[in-house]
């Protein structure tokens, strides 16, 4: 009985080793050793049986401490691989049906970037000011673009003397920057669609008419930043649960050594 | 757009050639028995540099499948070469010099029409297939375990090439053919700017004619010379090209005979129309030459189907006695949708073999089983109808997509894609660091089709190269030779934008070539997706099979 629980400790160390070796293959895109797809569903399969012998290996039971805490990690490396199948079983369906046109861009800011620096520029044509110009420059470089044109012709030609000039700087200062600033947080205005057209609205029926064709842009470029929001922060969740399986893989993989290499000499 | 970049405008001699004149050819089978106006239009025709006698030793190569082409040749006779001049190779392949010119007054039917068959096999068409069918021992062993239980019947398949030359594929994947004296080949890529079908070998000394698509225009208003070759097909190649369609797949020689005799032979300028949707369909029409295609909803409806050389239109309307379901028109490449004032680019005619429906009722009384024959096909042309193409148009815009038209579609099933940017980092690998795939692009239901090459069924990049560096490869990929000039006309013209353009220094277009390099095997695209979200796949059938399945 003693070989077999052994044998099981050994299968589940290879199993486990294996599928560490997924990181790898990805890294080898070039070399033709099978498809990726069948190697992720190698790594998930066997993965999961590798937790099954594991347990086996230690007869459900706890042991001393590094076996305890190896088991504890193999438990929630797994509990978070089997997340990360969840997610990405269920995030790419309700990513494709609610955002109708996506990016290609690895990086989000630079369009965010871009975008505000379009509301800027039709916000500083219709306004004659141009607040928060340092920010965005800032921001700008921090993405690593280019000034953009500093002259955007409005459909208005509103006179700043003119009511709703107010109302338009103050949504640009109050709503819209904040929107710009951080626009993958949920806690801003402008983060949900719903208040969105509430506040467009608002600001639409508190200006002069002459504005509202200006106003349409920036709710269209808002609308887009949204979108684009919305769908790195899909990505984000799609990457992020790597973050805590990978490094408990690894640490798992550390303590199996230090195991093995302990389970031989002593 | 720009202007289409002409063909090259004069072709170069080599040593051993010689530049014939308008005498000289009028003295050709190209234009013996000319008419009065065909003989006035060749006296006002720019031949200078236009039309060349090639002497090829046995074993050159004259043309190479997947090059692209501008010109048909003329294989000379020993009787042609005394009317020009000059004196035929023999046995050990010298000839003499140049003779004084002999005398005109030439049958065509002697030049031509003796016999055809007793003419000397001068050049051998071969053509490398595009996957090789491996004999089901050198298969895996799956495969080894099914040829066990299960024979499947070999076809001998029949290889439409630009020529009067039948070339069959044969089970070990060998395609080989013969050209004779007195034959023309190469006519669709002079008219279309195809690439060349098929590799022509000198197969003894021989000279050719090569000759670019003015004079080839000319010749071809030659009643005499076109009656010529008309009967040259028929006897060479129809019966072999009837007997290739399933329902005459086991007629009786007397059968095919008769076909090959009736059987109408009819042209079409690009943009004609063959038939009508709705209309009686009253014959069934193989194309012998270019391209047509079919249409719903009119000329400039959905084209739902492009067919081409080697290709039956028309059949199941015809068996059916039913209503023609599409329009069908001599096809004539479209400008770029960038421009919708340019002109149209190069195009061809098109050529079919008509079987009218008289025709047909008469064999049938000769052969009654291909009546029988003939409901099999229409049920089972019903069972595999295209007509949930007519939902996909519904459903989306799958037509102006172009998703019928692409042979291998990349698709992104972007219910399962997580977004990772696998496929790109791989094609960039691949490529020098250079992706030739965007994960961006428009959406059919659930899949989004990327901006990378597609390899259509009619892929308009092809036409106009100016230093003729873009081509189909061997396994119909499309392939950017090192010599590209950069001029962008290929990336113009495709209506898919799957073309880029590398910017200054070292302008080159990219295009997908489907990793060919790196032999059999998905391309790295497909193979690095971890998620099984990209695919490549026939248009035309997974957009069949998936309408049906909805």
């Amino acid at each position: 009985m003693r070989i077999l629980y052994l044998g099981y400790g050994i299968v589940a160390a290879l199993l486990i080793v294996f599928a560490a070796l997924l990181g790898l293959r990805k890294r080898l895109l070039r070399l033709r050793v099978g498809p990726v797809a069948a190697w992720v569903s190698a790594h998930n399969w066997l993965g999961g049986l590798a937790l099954v012998l594991a347990l086996l290996h230690a007869r459900f039971q706890p042991g001393g401490v590094l076996t305890t805490a190896l088991l504890a990690l193999l438990v929630l490396t797994a509990v978070s691989g089997g997340v990360g199948v969840a997610i990405q079983s269920i995030l790419p369906k309700l990513m494709t049906s609610r955002i109708a046109h996506e990016s290609p861009h690895d990086d989000p800011r630079p369009i965010f970037a871009e975008r505000w620096r379009e509301v800027h520029e039709i916000v500083a044509a219709v306004c004659k000011e141009r607040p928060f110009e340092d920010e965005l420059r800032a921001f700008e470089s921090a993405c690593g673009i280019g000034l953009a044109p500093a002259s955007v012709q409005t459909v208005s030609g509103f006179p700043a003397s003119s009511f709703g000039y107010a109302a338009l700087s103050r949504f640009y200062r109050e709503a819209i920057v904040p929107f710009f600033r951080t626009p993958l947080s949920t806690r801003v205005l402008l983060a949900n669609a719903a208040e969105t057209t509430l506040a467009f609205d608002a600001l639409r029926g508190g200006v002069d008419s002459r504005l509202h064709t200006d106003i349409d842009r920036i709710r269209a470029i808002c609308d887009d930043t949204l979108q684009r929001a919305a769908e790195a922060r899909y990505r984000r969740a799609m990457e992020g649960w790597r973050l805590l399986h990978v490094p408990l893989a690894m640490l798992t993989l550390v303590l199996l050594f230090v195991h093995a290499i302990a389970a031989i000499y002593y | 757009m720009k202007a289409v970049r002409p063909e090259p405008e004069k072709l170069k001699l080599r040593p051993g050639d010689v530049e014939l004149n308008v005498t000289q050819l009028k003295l050709t089978p190209l234009f013996a028995n000319a008419s009065d106006k065909t003989a006035r239009r060749l006296a006002s025709l720019r031949v200078k540099g236009a039309v060349v006698l090639r002497h090829y030793w046995a074993g050159d190569v004259v043309c190479r499948q997947g090059e692209p082409g501008w010109t048909a040749f003329y294989i000379m006779r020993d009787v042609d070469l005394r009317r020009v001049g000059l004196v035929p190779l023999g046995v050990d392949g010298h000839g003499s010099g140049p003779e004084s010119v002999g005398v005109p007054s030439v049958s065509i039917d002697q030049l031509l029409l003796s016999d055809s068959q007793k003419n000397r096999v001068k050049a051998e068409v071969s053509i490398a297939p595009a996957r090789t069918v491996r004999p089901p021992e050198q298969g895996s062993f799956m495969r080894r375990a099914a040829s066990v239980f299960v024979r499947t019947r070999q076809r001998k398949r029949i290889v439409p090439v630009d020529a009067s030359a039948n070339v069959a594929m044969g089970e070990d994947g060998l395609a080989v053919g013969t050209l004779r004296e007195g034959e023309l080949f190469g006519e669709m890529s002079c008219f279309s700017h195809t690439p060349r079908s098929a590799t022509i070998r000198a197969t003894e000394d021989c000279y050719m004619i090569e000759l670019m698509r003015n004079v080839l225009e000319d010749a071809l208003e030659n009643d005499a010379f076109r009656a010529a070759l008309d009967q040259l097909y028929r006897k060479r190649v129809l019966e072999t090209h009837i007997a290739s369609m399933p329902l005459f797949e086991h007629a009786p020689a007397e059968v095919l005979d008769e076909l090959r005799r009736r059987a109408e032979l009819a042209t079409f300028e690009p943009g004609a129309t063959i038939y009508l949707e709705g209309e009686e369909a009253d014959a069934m029409y193989f194309v012998r030459l270019g391209t047509v295609r079919l249409a719903r909803g009119g000329r400039d409806g959905r084209i739902v189907a492009y067919r081409s050389r080697g290709e039956w239109i028309g059949a199941t309307g015809m068996l059916s006695a039913r209503p023609r379901r599409s329009t069908c028109l001599a096809h004539e490449s479209r400008p770029s949708s960038n421009d919708p004032h340019a002109r149209p680019t190069v195009a061809g005619r098109v050529e079919l073999v008509r079987i009218g429906r008289r025709l047909f009722e008469d064999v049938c009384a000769m052969f009654p089983d291909l009546r029988k024959l003939a409901a099999r096909l229409v049920e089972d042309r019903a069972a595999h109808s295209t007509e949930p193409h007519a939902s996909l148009a519904v459903e989306n815009h799958a037509g102006s997509l172009g998703l019928l038209q692409a042979e291998k579609l990349m698709l992104i099933d972007l219910d399962k894609c997580t977004r990772c940017d696998d496929c790109v980092r791989a094609c960039a690998d691949t490529h020098d660091g250079v992706s030739l795939l965007r994960r961006d692009g428009p959406r059919f239901g659930s899949y989004l089709i990327p901006g990378t090459c597609r390899q259509c069924l009619d892929p308009t990049c092809l036409l106009g190269c100016p230093v003729g560096s873009i081509h189909r490869g061997p396994a119909g990929q499309i392939v950017v030779e090192d010599w590209c000039i950069g001029c962008g006309l290929c990336a113009e013209q495709c209506p898919y934008d799957a073309i880029a353009i590398e910017p200054e220094p070292g302008r080159k277009a990219h295009v997908c070539d489907q990793c060919s390099s790196l032999g059999d095997g998905p391309p790295m695209c497909v193979y690095a997706c971890g998620q099984n979200a990209a695919l490549r796949v026939d248009g035309r059938s997974f957009f069949t099979d998936w309408a049906r399945r909805r």
